[in-house]
């Protein structure tokens, strides 16, 4: 018989076991209540300055590393740029060092049916990859054919790469070497800029957020691409400027404007002329600013040729009438330069450049502005007299511009407003500290693909070389000559390239591809050699100027973490092909990498350049550098930059430049009268693309979308997303909302086609029969003859496990060239839409 | 006492997820790691501390676009403190809700009890999570990291008892409201709401 | 935006039926107990309990972090109604368990009459809390849909209905009689709470943009289930009850127990998944 179990024992033991199971470690941890992390532990973390690569627009970052790994990107408060901040891209940048779909060891390929897909690469060694590199180089070295080699680079090629790509084609000894983004992206925005400031690439201008009161712009999206060191001047702002958005779509700028002006594509040159008409119509110009800061007063004869007076110090000079000496005399000379009125200058009739504008002008009303671009003439008027009456005011920048046949002129308009209203160099549009120590854009080798295509175009400009356009014709059909060995730097330029299919198709003719890159993107996929670079947080870099900021200043990258994957620095990987290659090429390259720089005195910077580079790599070029500039390299790779002259200083710098006649213009001032656009017309007959004042230019495409079967196509950015370049970057990828990867219709529209939201659809080019899919966005925020689409999406690689939907866009786009600048053109598309 | 709040000006914020995009590197590094090494889809599915919505409005051509802003209201009367079984959830005396996720037990109920969504759980730590106001940050003496980020200052920071910051007079003067006051949370997080002109 | 929420899924709609039909059996068969059918109200009793059982074993598959649970004991949060909910359970586990247990094992102080009763009350006790705080909880949340005293009622009313279910069940699986006041009980607790659930639908119009939502879910996306539940959950048991009233038939109180058990999880099930919060972003 069982001993019954009793009450107390039944208890002693549940307290027993209880007490065990209380007194025991684990459960003593579950008592101890946890501290919630308080401290950064910044103890255990190091700072890093460097240059955020995830756009060109070069903010100023420090990177947080923590036991050899990156833990957050912050923005450098010391930074002039971006002052202290980082847009998305920027904090997903990080992501981008440890991202699986990253090259990671050079790969080659033996079969070249096989490019268009990422089959049938093998890992190799640097040395193998090198060696494979050179043995194609030689063979055409020594069958003469070297010229047959062309580079292209990408984005990166602004204020990074261009010198050290140059320097590596011409120490082999090809003239074919360009950056895409000349004809693709700025070429023609800082040319119209330039035929009247001297300066007017990206890095070059910038405009004065802080105190501008009245903000017109046209063309571009400054919200919504989000270059930081404009967005955040501008977002601070808001509310204390009036902002008028000029765009066929609401975009992100649109979203925070006072006004939008949904334009017809293509037309903004109208609206400016008709702004300029009222500007003068009603006398609100700064007619003090004109006659001092502008050659405005210069007299012109009859025939259109201005009255130079010789050159002093390399600036043209130039008569104006004094109207208090009663005479015409130097510029310089003068006390109070006639802006108006006709004059007799030994038997002939002259005019001021001012008189000769309003003349012109004359006919650009309004309603004759109404009737191109869709504004109602009330708009334009009121729109006029409120910038002329605001001080300061001005025309922004503008950024990326090759889209149409009239860009150039375009942006000359916009900069002769702000001419009208003073709103340049002083105030309004300012001069940047990489613009203060701008030269002139050099001309390449007239043995160039790019110029040779170019100069058959006619386009005006083609010495500079940025009409890469022209490689497909070379590829394709021989024409100027063969080329065959292609070196592709950074570019996507299968999916990037105007008549995207036909690039692919050339780059599967070529010989040979060579691709530097760090992702296997679209063009990737076409190379015979791959090549993995490094990510900016990797490397330790050159020196750069600081660029876009209104400051006088030089900056670097210091390496955050070693590389985590077999890649390497650009300038190791060109190093060692040309090692490869033979000594001469290897000691050829510091000379013209030093000529490439700029240096005085090439061939003793090169020797210097060598050295450095063979004791310490790229940082001992850029303590050569730096102290080729008296800067201290210790402070530059603890601080990451120095600043010589803060904005104030610049800003009054220039101000004085201006006065005296020393902008980067032939005649030193601002011309309202173009030099160099003079010239153009000297050589090819008179064209309003080229008016060296200023004139109405249609774009091609005007008046060809009827708005219900077919449609002007327009593109633009998304503020998570540059270009084609992060769309695999997996929490960019995300963050993208669905509908900006979307064809943008206008909602009447798509109704009126049975066509929803989400639904299927192709957009088939008119010009060049090519249809790409698309998902459909009825929205209100485009016009109804105009479809939007973003540009930085549709890559098709099968190596990128992060990208979604979106459309190719520049499957759409022709070959095409500017006759100014050589610009693509890239928005001169008309397309229809279709049920796909 | 310190009372930390927040105030996000609907007309400064351009919609650029800058913020978004640092709080994760931030505070969820490790989480996102390890969901890009799982995928799209496990990326499609990775919930926020902070996220941003875009609203279009109106007929073409008189379209408006504004974004509204989910982030944890820290509230004075949080009922997510309330309802948490295990304590787990609870507010520092600075007026910042934390979890605690040594206790978190994942039942979600302050999931159900929190009326702005702001809690979630976080299957990579086990643990409910959720903003922090980056209180290691300012504890530090810096701001929190979508503050600190933001391109055009549309997120400010700082203490409500202190007359002097920026917060307490943006809601003193009535610019910045709260959201869903009717619920009775008293949320520290005020906006500003965008202005629409004609 | 409206956000319908996603945290709580047919985990915890399971955990709530089985739960609550497990308690109401547990009360009904501590009743009879008190009638004097000992051995049959114990072998019910354990069953109220076995479905207890399942139900928390089920909604611990739902925790996250299931092993964190032992702080509702070291640092309860006695504001929450779920640390109040795991002390009811675990106590009307503990002594409900001790009540039933004798069903299966033999244990010493199974004959005791006071202590069986004593066992059995406290363990009723804590059934019923069981039985309400599950609605409670819902209640205290932000689920416009949830948040009335009528959530509570309802949660009662049917865990009433499916423990008498469950109680038929037991019954005729030992082949005993099914007390007609209880059925007549279960048909008046579906009555009530039919008429409960259709207060909800009617009070959509005057209710917040949350609450008018759940309600269009409940008669769009989910109008099989608020079909199923009228039909299915409410009109068959009471035209079943009617029908069995007139000539009392085993399969027709088989058939009526089942439904009352479907009841109460189509109605949770309907509750739980149609909840949704207005978000004011």
């Amino acid at each position: 018989m069982n001993t019954p179990l009793s009450r107390r024992d039944f208890i002693k033991a549940a307290g027993l076991a209880g007490l065990t199971v209380a007194a025991s470690s684990p459960t003593l941890r579950l008592l101890r209540p946890s501290q919630p992390q308080t401290e950064l532990q910044a103890e255990q973390e190091k700072i890093v300055p460097n240059i955020c690569m995830m756009c060109p627009a070069a903010c100023q970052i420090l990177v947080r590393v923590k036991d050899g790994k990156i833990v957050k990107i912050e923005g450098n408060p010391k930074g002039p740029t971006n002052l202290g901040k980082i847009c998305a891209r920027g904090q997903a940048g990080l992501f981008r060092v440890y991202n699986p779909d990253r090259l990671k060891k050079p790969l080659l390929r033996d079969n070249p049916a096989q490019r268009g897909t990422f089959q049938g690469f093998r890992e190799a060694s640097w040395d193998q990859a090198f060696e494979a590199v050179a043995s194609q180089v030689k063979k055409l070295i020594s069958e003469g054919r070297v010229k047959e080699i062309f580079m292209l680079g990408g984005w990166p090629t602004c204020l990074y790469l261009e010198p050290y790509m140059k320097a590596f084609a011409d120490t082999i000894g090809t003239p074919n070497a360009i950056g895409i983004p000349g004809g693709a992206c700025y070429f023609p925005k800082a040319f119209g800029w330039s035929t009247a400031l001297g300066v007017g690439a990206h890095s070059q201008i910038l405009t004065d957020y802080e105190n501008v009161k009245y903000l017109i712009v046209i063309r571009r999206n400054f919200f919504g691409s989000l270059s930081v060191v404009h967005g955040t001047r501008a977002g601070r702002k808001l509310g204390n400027y009036k902002l008028v958005v000029v765009d066929p779509r609401f975009s992100e700028t649109a979203a925070k404007a006072d006004v939008w002006i949904p334009i017809k594509p293509g037309t903004d040159l109208a609206f400016l002329l008709a702004l300029i008409h009222v500007v003068i119509k009603e006398g609100l110009y700064d007619a003090e600013f004109l006659r001092k800061f502008t050659n405005a007063p210069m007299l012109v004869a009859e025939d259109g040729s201005p009255l130079t007076a010789g050159t002093e110090g390399g600036k043209t000079k130039y008569l104006v009438w004094d109207l208090a000496q009663g005479k015409p005399v130097k510029h310089e000379e003068a006390i109070l330069p006639a802006l108006e009125g006709e004059y007799n200058l030994d038997g002939k009739k002259v005019k001021p450049v001012f008189q000769l504008l309003k003349e012109k002008v004359e006919a650009y009303t309004p309603e004759w502005a109404e009737s191109i671009t869709g504004v109602p003439a009330a708009t334009i008027r009121s729109i006029g007299i409120e910038f002329g009456k605001t001080r300061p005011a001005a025309v922004d920048t503008g950024w990326h511009d090759p889209k149409y046949k009239n860009s150039v002129m375009t942006w000359r308009a916009a900069a002769i407003l702000n001419a009208l209203v003073g709103g340049l160099v002083k105030d309004g549009i300012l001069i940047t500290g990489a613009g203060s120590i701008a030269a002139p854009p050099p001309d390449v080798s007239e043995e160039s693909v790019m110029r040779i295509w170019g100069t058959k175009q006619g386009v005006a400009m083609a010495s500079k070389g940025f009409t890469f356009q022209g490689f497909l014709d070379a590829i394709l059909n021989g024409d100027p000559y063969k080329v065959s060995m292609l070196f592709m730097f950074s570019t996507n330029i299968a999916l990037t390239g105007p008549d995207a299919t036909k690039w692919r198709e050339a780059m599967k003719k070529l010989e040979k591809v060579v691709a530097i890159d760090i992702y296997p993107v679209d063009a990737v996929l076409y190379a015979d050699i791959v090549l993995p670079e490094s990510t900016f947080l990797e490397r330790d870099d050159p020196l750069y100027a600081i660029a876009y900021a209104p400051a006088l200043g030089f900056q670097t990258r210091v390496a955050a973490v070693q590389p985590v994957y077999d890649t390497k620095h650009f300038v190791d990987i060109i190093v060692g092909i040309l090692r490869k290659l033979g000594d001469d090429y290897y000691t050829r390259f510091w000379v013209n990498l030093a000529k490439a720089l700029g240096a005085a005195d090439p061939n003793a910077m090169a020797a210097k350049l060598k050295d450095a580079y063979e004791k310490n790599g790229v940082r001992g070029i850029r303590a050569v550098q730096a102290s080729a500039r008296n800067l201290d390299p210790a402070k530059l790779e603890s601080e990451g930059l120095i600043v010589l002259k803060d904005s104030s200083t610049l800003r009054k710098e220039m101000i004085n430049k201006a006065l005296a006649g020393q902008l980067l213009t032939p005649t030193g001032r601002i011309e309202i009268f173009s030099f160099a656009l003079n010239n153009i017309k000297a050589k090819k007959g008179y064209q309003p693309y080229w008016d060296p004042i200023v004139a109405w230019a249609e774009p091609e495409v005007l008046g060809k979308a009827d708005g219900r079967q077919t449609f002007y196509l327009t593109y633009g950015r998304v503020p998570t997303m540059t270009h084609t370049s992060t769309a695999d970057e997996p929490l960019l990828s995300v963050l993208t909302p669905d509908y900006k990867r979307m064809a943008w219709i206008n909602r009447k529209v798509a109704e009126s086609l049975g066509i929803k939201k989400g639904d299927k659809i192709k957009l088939v080019s008119i010009a060049n029969g090519v249809s790409v899919e698309a998902v459909a966005f009825p929205t209100d925020l485009v016009r109804e003859d105009t479809i939007w689409v973003s540009s930085d999406f549709g890559h098709t690689s099968e190596a990128l496990h992060y990208t979604k939907f979106g459309v190719p866009y520049h499957f759409l786009t022709s070959v095409k060239a500017d006759p100014v600048a050589g610009g693509v053109m890239s928005q001169e598309v008309i397309v229809k839409v279709e049920k796909a | 006492m310190v009372r930390y709040s927040m105030v996000i000006d609907l007309n400064r914020c351009i919609g650029c997820g800058a913020c978004v995009a640092a709080c994760i590197a931030e505070n969820r590094r490790e989480q996102a790691m390890r969901a890009i090494s799982e995928g799209l889809t496990a990326l499609e599915n990775f919930k926020k501390r902070t996220y941003v919505n875009t609203y279009i409005q109106g007929t073409f051509p008189n379209v408006s676009v504004y974004y509204t802003h989910m982030i944890c209201q820290h509230c004075e009367n949080p009922p997510c403190v309330s309802v948490c079984p295990t304590g787990a959830s609870y507010k520092t005396p600075d007026g910042v809700v934390l979890v605690d996720s040594q206790k978190c037990i994942g039942c979600e109920y302050c999931v159900q009890a929190c009326p702005y969504g702001a809690r979630f759980w976080d299957e990579y730590k086990r643990s409910i999570d959720k903003c922090t106001f980056c209180i290691h940050r300012v504890s530090a003496g810096q701001e929190p990291a979508c503050v600190s980020t933001c391109p055009t200052n549309a997120r400010v920071f700082g203490d409500l008892d202190d007359p002097a910051s920026e917060v307490s007079k943006l809601v003193s003067s009535g610019a910045a409201v709260p959201l869903k006051s009717e619920e009775g949370t008293k949320p520290k997080v005020f906006y500003i709401f965008p202005i629409r002109k004609r | 935006m409206i956000e319908v929420q996603h945290a709580w899924d047919i985990r915890i709609v399971l955990d709530l039926t089985l739960g609550g039909m497990g308690v109401a059996t547990f009360i009904y068969a501590f009743l009879s107990y008190l009638k004097g059918e000992k051995e049959f109200s114990l072998k019910a009793a354990f069953a109220g309990m076995a479905s207890l059982v399942l139900g928390l074993l089920i909604l611990v598959t739902h925790l996250g972090k299931p092993e964190a649970a032992i702080y509702t004991m070291i640092s309860p949060n006695l504001y929450s109604v779920m640390t109040w909910g795991v002390f009811f359970n675990i106590l009307a586990l503990v002594f409900g368990g001790l009540f039933a247990l004798p069903a299966v094992v033999k244990l010493p102080y199974s004959s005791n009459e006071k202590i069986m009763t004593t066992l059995g009350a406290i363990g009723s006790i804590f059934s019923f809390l069981v039985m309400s705080y599950t609605g409670t909880l819902l209640a205290r949340s932000s689920i416009h849909l949830w948040r009335s005293p009528a959530t509570p009622l309802l949660f009662i009313l049917l865990s009433l209905s499916s423990g008498a279910g469950l109680y038929f069940l037991v019954s005729h699986a030992l082949k005993k009689e099914a007390p007609p006041i209880l059925l007549d009980f279960s048909a008046l607790t579906t009555l009530l709470a039919l008429v409960t659930t259709t207060l909800y639908i009617l009070l959509a119009d005057i209710s917040s943009e949350a609450y008018k939502f759940s309600v269009h879910l409940m008669l769009t996306e989910f109008l099989p289930v608020t079909l199923l539940l009228y039909l299915v959950g409410y009109a068959a048991p009471l035209v079943l009850y009617l029908l069995y009233k007139g000539k009392p038939s085993k399969t027709l109180l088989i058939s009526i127990a089942l439904l009352l058990i479907l009841q109460s999880l189509l109605a949770r099930l309907l509750l739980v998944y149609t909840g949704a919060m207005e978000l004011p972003w």
